[in-house]
């Protein structure tokens, strides 16, 4: 037994040695792994690209990463495998899962940082912090907070109060509209508008209720911009009597943006229809 | 293309061995084969022959060896609940939720992920599986009893539309529910070996201990049913005490299965299929056999679920569906050539 503990603590000795070997940058990086969208947003927002070593399917990842491995959906994740990328931090939202894997991975020694969701900029501000704190991201932390606090500031300034507004989930062959304590709800109030849906939770609904609601402005969540509009139309010829349609205030946001809550790609694509609306 | 059933019982045991070791030495942590198969060992006997870091050993005994059991129990469990439910049903498309027991156990486990507490979803889950599998069960077998003893026709029939009912009844759920939850939903319903509790394991092992015995002891019974019920009636047999227990049973085994598991389909409606294709129709031997085909096949899907896509991995369900559904295909086709069918 002892001799076997000799034996390897003189490999990890050695592991040390030569691990120190490499460039002194190494020993600083810590190896990240991200569960979610916003989460792997604010890593690269921070300036921790070289941490991250996985991410999973909801994440946008810029071109000089794309090659990084997946782990999958965040609430079913594997424990072997993300063992197996040999990470020292898992970060991400409070809904990753199963709770099983993630206590084993806990269990194994890696760190856990589980974000609450953020709904709003001020959520938003204190995971980026958080993160931050536990990753190290001084250098960028202040300027990336700087930024947030000026894109804050323009939205308000271009926020388009009472506008009546629907949130659209599109590209299924059903109008699934966004109520109370949805990602899609999170955005309307941050361009300032009014979400019309009295409900929580996203429900499937006939275009006349969307008519009905007559709203000055419609957002729909899917990929390309004119094309998801056009189709919407298309699919629910009755939307083109909302104001919203009459006045060309159909406009589509990056779904793959609004996964869970609002993250760094969101606020911007809220800043986008904003600046779109005050062009009119 | 019947075979000897000691060819066929030697071919799926060391099937199930080699499984069995599959499963324990790969996934998506490399790590020599030789020293994983040693952890094992060393754990059961207090042995140092490992040489592997301890989050090596923790891989090999806290991720891959509760999943190797897991499959194994699973897949014996529903294997031989799949044989029962055609045996007892003379019927073929028969498989273990024809008595409503995985739609009534996915509408309970709806009804924990979208109304219980997030902090009790652990557990809520699989209780409230098994338990609305157990009342969907008992609420099919109640409609079916009849003044001349219980119908299979109404039983099945009562099955199919509590089954239609339960599936209105997740869509309504679903429709009011979180994407959080829905995600969540679909997933339990692909069933996953991910999550598994030291009491569910403990729970699945003594579930297949009683349907192994319970189960072999009724072997001539249901031998005797594949005459007829009347038939077996005549025969000396009585066919609604059988009935009873062997639907009784089922609805436990296979609560406690999907309460582990999630929903993992044809597991129990393809293996007593294949192993009757090669051995025949005698339950003695069909119970045994099945149960052993179901873990080796289970096993592979696992195996396969967690090394294709590293480092994520597929729901099990979706490959066991993959596998099965056009190996049994291929099974049909042969048999049909051969006139058998």
């Amino acid at each position: 037994m002892r001799a076997r503990l000799k034996k390897n603590l003189a490999r990890l000795t050695l592991f040390l040695v030569v691990g120190s070997a490499t460039p002194a940058a190494q020993a600083e990086v810590r190896r990240v792994v991200s569960t979610d969208g916003a989460t792997t947003e604010m890593l690269l927002a921070l300036g921790l690209d070289a941490s991250l070593i996985a991410v999973d399917v909801t994440s946008t990842l810029p071109e000089h990463l794309a090659s990084l491995p997946s782990v999958g959906y965040h609430r079913a994740l594997s424990a072997e495998g993300i063992m197996s990328l040999n990470p020292d931090v898992l970060a991400g939202s409070m809904h990753m899962g199963p709770t099983s894997v993630v206590d084993q991975i806990r269990a194994a020694g890696v760190q856990l940082i589980r974000l609450p969701p953020s709904f709003d900029l001020d959520q938003l501000e204190a995971n980026i912090q958080q993160l931050s704190d536990e990753l190290n991201g001084d250098a960028a932390v202040q300027a990336v907070k700087y930024e947030l606090q000026a894109q804050r500031v323009q939205l308000e300034r271009q926020a388009l109060p009472g506008t009546r507004a629907v949130f659209l989930m599109a590209g299924e062959s059903r109008l699934r509209l966004a109520g109370d304590g949805t990602s899609g709800d999170a955005l309307l109030s941050l361009i300032g508008a009014d979400n019309q849906a009295d409900f929580e939770n996203y429900r499937t609904v006939t275009a006349e209720a969307i008519l009905a609601l007559q709203p000055d402005l419609i957002v729909l969540s899917g990929e390309s911009d004119q094309v998801t509009a056009d189709r919407l139309l298309k699919q629910a010829p009755m939307l083109a009597h909302t104001p919203a349609a009459q006045n060309g205030h159909v406009f589509t946001v990056d779904g793959r943006t609004l996964v869970s809550g609002i993250g760094l790609a969101a606020l911007r694509e809220a800043l986008r229809i904003t600046a779109l609306l005050e062009d009119d | 293309m019947r075979l000897s059933a000691s060819i066929v019982a030697l071919v799926l045991l060391s099937g199930l061995a080699l499984g069995g070791v599959l499963s324990i030495t790969t996934g998506p942590m490399a790590l020599s084969m030789y020293q994983s198969l040693l952890v094992p060992f060393d754990h059961v006997f207090g042995w140092e022959l490992a040489q592997l870091q301890d989050y090596q050993r923790a891989v090999i005994m806290e991720m891959r060896v509760p999943r190797t059991l897991l499959s194994i129990l699973t897949g014996a469990l529903l294997a031989q609940c799949g044989v029962v439910m055609q045996g007892l049903f003379r019927n073929p498309l028969a498989d273990p939720g024809i008595i409503g027991v995985s739609s009534g156990a996915a509408v309970g486990a709806v009804f924990a992920i979208t109304l219980a507490p997030v902090a009790w979803v652990e557990w809520s889950t699989p209780v409230g599986a098994f338990l609305a599998g157990l009342a969907t069960t008992l609420v099919v077998y109640s409609l079916a009893r009849t003044r001349n003893g219980t119908s299979v026709t109404i039983l099945l029939l009562a099955g199919v539309a509590l089954a239609a009912f339960a599936g209105a009844a997740i869509g309504l759920m679903s429709y009011f529910a979180s994407d959080q939850d829905l995600r969540s939903l679909s997933l339990w319903q692909m069933g996953s070996l991910t999550s598994s509790s030291d009491i569910g394991r403990w729970l699945g092992l003594a579930a297949l201990v009683m349907t192994a015995v319970q189960f072999q002891r009724r072997a001539l019974a249901l031998n005797a049913m594949l005459l007829g019920e009347s038939e077996a009636r005549h025969l000396g047999i009585n066919v609604e005490r059988l009935k009873l227990e062997l639907i009784l049973m089922t609805a436990v085994a296979v609560g406690v299965a999907v309460a582990n598991t999630g929903v993992i389909g044809f597991v129990g409606l393809v293996v007593p299929h294949i192993v009757r294709m090669l051995t025949g129709p005698d339950h003695r031997l069909l119970l045994p056999l099945s149960a052993v085909c179901g873990a080796l096949m289970l096993l592979l899907a696992d195996t396969l679920a967690r090394v294709l896509v590293p480092p994520a991995e597929i729901p099990v369900g979706i490959i066991t569906a993959l596998i099965g559904a056009p190996f049994f295909l291929g099974l049909l086709i042969k048999q049909r050539s051969l006139g058998r069918l």
